[in-house]
């Protein structure tokens, strides 16, 4: 014999869960939803964010075969952590925090696997190729940037590509980098110059260097 | 904008063209949110808990339990309107109806739990905590229906479906009966619709999704967990009878869903260059598994993928069996010039790195690695302490490539004994 009962009244719970974009551009709320371990929420997080992440994480690495688990790394840290956001304004600087130990951290381990494993080691980068340049030697360029950043200093590294690279102002990559202003303006100068060092050891770069006489003011 | 800054424009240009060829977005995507939705948000917040919390909480916990059995008494309220907060848990042997003023009726199946998280004039929601249950929701304007089962959700305007949420195995299914619903939740395309008698089927665990119409018989789209559309592969009839285990009187349709296998999901991931997911995905399949169903062509991938992540024993694993599988073909003979090499790299085995180049020399007579393992045969047996048999691979490597890279050293090797003792 089944047992029958009849709800009727109304009573609010629960945060209710709708889908679509119900979030717009209120990172406050998505914070909020992100917090109570709402999935959409966290959908939605992820499709606002997850361009510019590859973006930070493919200027510091290169074309790197392990994108796709980088951009999951950085995604799965930044939810983990999320109850220590206090304000939804600083979201998009602090996920990019996030990518960029993501990148050194990735960096450091490839460091130790390579000193580890001398002569067998995985290339995680692909080539880089413009179709059709106007400048025959461009992919040639290219090839020689990526084992230039490859070459420097971590920091440097870091630094040089989301300064000049991915074009980010000074301060926002001061925080990317944890650092302060001062620190990152000075951090910048010296990664120029060891770029400007390397570089002028690969013939179809040193020309390209002599006609740069500054990257741009500060 | 000066010749360098102009370059790395073009650069900056070049790596936005490959990232949105690369599809890692899409990917990283369903990863995330699997895992978002496979774990607890305990294990996502990584909560770092005391002994002394710990216990705080459990005795937190007990006392919570034991508050509700009181005030639930048998979980099960008798006759008198329930508030809408309840929780509701049909017993195993009968189902338990419940009724909405509004006319729409949830049937729990025997053993399966549900709460009512929100019921208004405007929509109301239920949670499905495990087990299946059966709805019938009058269509009516501004009003939406919802059900939370597990991460899934469903967005119900008016229809009759049965929808399960088994847990223990992360087994998701909505079988259609009327009208059409929405669902959203990992391994989903956004707001993937179900409707006219359709049965959509998704394992978790198994990383696998199925929208089966039984009455075509035919699989309408299938997806494995990478959202990559041409890796399909259906919801096996294994699986739904294991579901059919787990939850008595599930509709047999789910047995229905013929389909054709296709790529699983660690292949797809290889083939795109992901290794360690490619890994895991292996090892959450069964290593013996994998190596017993791959084809040949699989297995070469499998070892090549394990090499990248540095699993030497399963390469080695891979590579033998590619030999036992596909004996005197170009994959066998592949795999014993890989074996050659990983053991001269990776475990710095010359003796056993030269017998493999030997045997690859032996069976593949015309190949453009034949350069490649002839001068690596020389350098292990060099290696290996035996020196005559190096020079003599010496002399044949430079008989028939006297400019090829091992050149020099094997010219170096010879000294005195110059080519034309040949």
């Amino acid at each position: 014999m089944h047992s029958s009962m009849r709800i009727s009244q109304p009573r609010t719970l629960t945060p209710i869960v709708l889908p679509g974009d119900r979030f717009g551009d209120d990172d406050a709320a998505l914070l909020r939803a992100l917090k109570a371990g709402d999935i959409h929420a966290a959908s939605r997080f992820y499709e606002r964010y997850a361009n510019h992440i590859a973006r930070v994480l493919t200027r510091i690495l290169g074309p790197d075969r392990e994108l796709a688990d980088l951009i999951n790394d950085t995604f799965c840290a930044a939810y983990a952590s999320i109850h220590r956001l206090k304000d939804s304004d600083k979201m998009k600087a602090w996920i990019t925090k996030i990518a960029v130990h993501v990148a050194r951290s990735c960096i450091r381990k490839r460091q130790r696997r390579r000193a580890l494993w001398f002569r067998y080691e995985s290339d995680y980068s692909e080539p880089l190729h413009v179709p059709e340049p106007e400048d025959p030697d461009v992919n040639d360029a290219l090839s020689a940037v990526q084992m230039v950043l490859a070459k420097m200093s971590l920091e440097h590294r870091i630094v040089f590509s989301l300064r000049f690279i991915e074009q980010l102002d000074l301060t926002a990559v001061a925080e990317a980098c944890g650092v302060s202003l001062a620190t990152v303006k000075r951090r910048i100068q010296r990664a120029e110059g060891e770029f400007a060092a390397l570089a002028r050891k690969h013939d179809c770069l040193a020309e390209r260097m002599a006609r740069t006489e500054k990257w741009e003011s500060r | 904008m000066t010749k360098m800054k102009s370059l790395l424009a073009q650069m900056r240009l070049a790596q936005d063209a490959w990232m949105a060829h690369s599809g890692a977005v899409d990917e990283g995507r369903d990863s995330f949110l699997q895992q978002v939705a496979s774990r607890s948000q305990r294990a996502v917040f990584r909560v770092r808990w005391t002994p002394l919390a710990l216990a705080g909480a459990g005795a937190a916990a007990m006392l919570l339990v034991g508050a509700l059995w009181w005030l639930l008494g048998d979980a099960q309220p008798s006759d008198a309107t329930p508030d809408a907060a309840r929780w509701y848990q049909a017993t195993a042997d009968a189902p338990l109806p419940l009724h909405f003023d509004s006319g729409d009726e949830v049937v729990l199946s025997p053993g399966s739990a549900a709460r009512i998280a929100h019921n208004s004039d405007e929509h109301a929601v239920m949670m499905l905590e495990r087990g299946r249950a059966e709805l019938h929701v009058v269509h009516r304007a501004n009003t939406q229906w919802q059900v939370n089962a597990g991460p899934f959700v469903i967005v119900v305007t008016g229809t009759r479906f049965e929808t399960t949420w088994i847990p223990e195995t992360a087994h998701f299914a909505v079988t259609m009966r009327e009208g059409r619903v929405r669902i959203n939740g990992p391994m989903l395309p956004e707001s993937q619709e179900v409707r006219d008698n359709q049965v959509l089927t998704v394992s978790l665990r198994e990383h696998r999704f199925s929208l089966v119409d039984p009455g075509l018989e035919t699989a309408q789209a299938q997806r494995d967990a990478s959202g990559d559309a041409a890796h399909a592969e259906a919801l096996s009839p294994t699986d739904a009878a294991a579901a059919d285990e787990q939850m008595p009187g599930e509709d047999a349709m789910h047995r229905g869903a013929s389909s054709k296998i296709a790529p699983t999901l660690w292949v797809s991931q290889a083939r795109k260059g992901r290794a360690s997911a490619a890994m895991a995905s292996v090892k959450a399949e069964g290593v013996a598994s994998v190596l017993r169903r791959a084809t040949p062509k699989e297995l070469l991938l499998l070892a090549d993928t394990a090499r990248l992540t540095r699993d030497v024993a399963l390469a080695e694993r891979a590579y033998h069996r590619v030999r036992e599988r596909a004996p005197h073909t170009g994959d066998a003979y592949t795999a014993a010039f890989s074996l050659g090499k990983m053991a001269f790299d990776v475990s710095a085995k010359y003796c056993e790195s030269a017998r493999w180049f030997e045997t690859y020399l032996d069976e593949q007579k015309h190949s453009s690695l034949r350069r490649e393992a002839m001068g690596r045969l020389m350098e292990a047996r060099q290696r290996c302490g035996n020196k005559t048999s190096a020079q003599d691979a010496a002399r044949r490597y430079l008989q028939a490539y006297p400019d090829g890279p091992h050149a020099p050293a094997a010219q170096k090797l010879l000294g005195a004994a110059p080519i034309n003792n040949m």
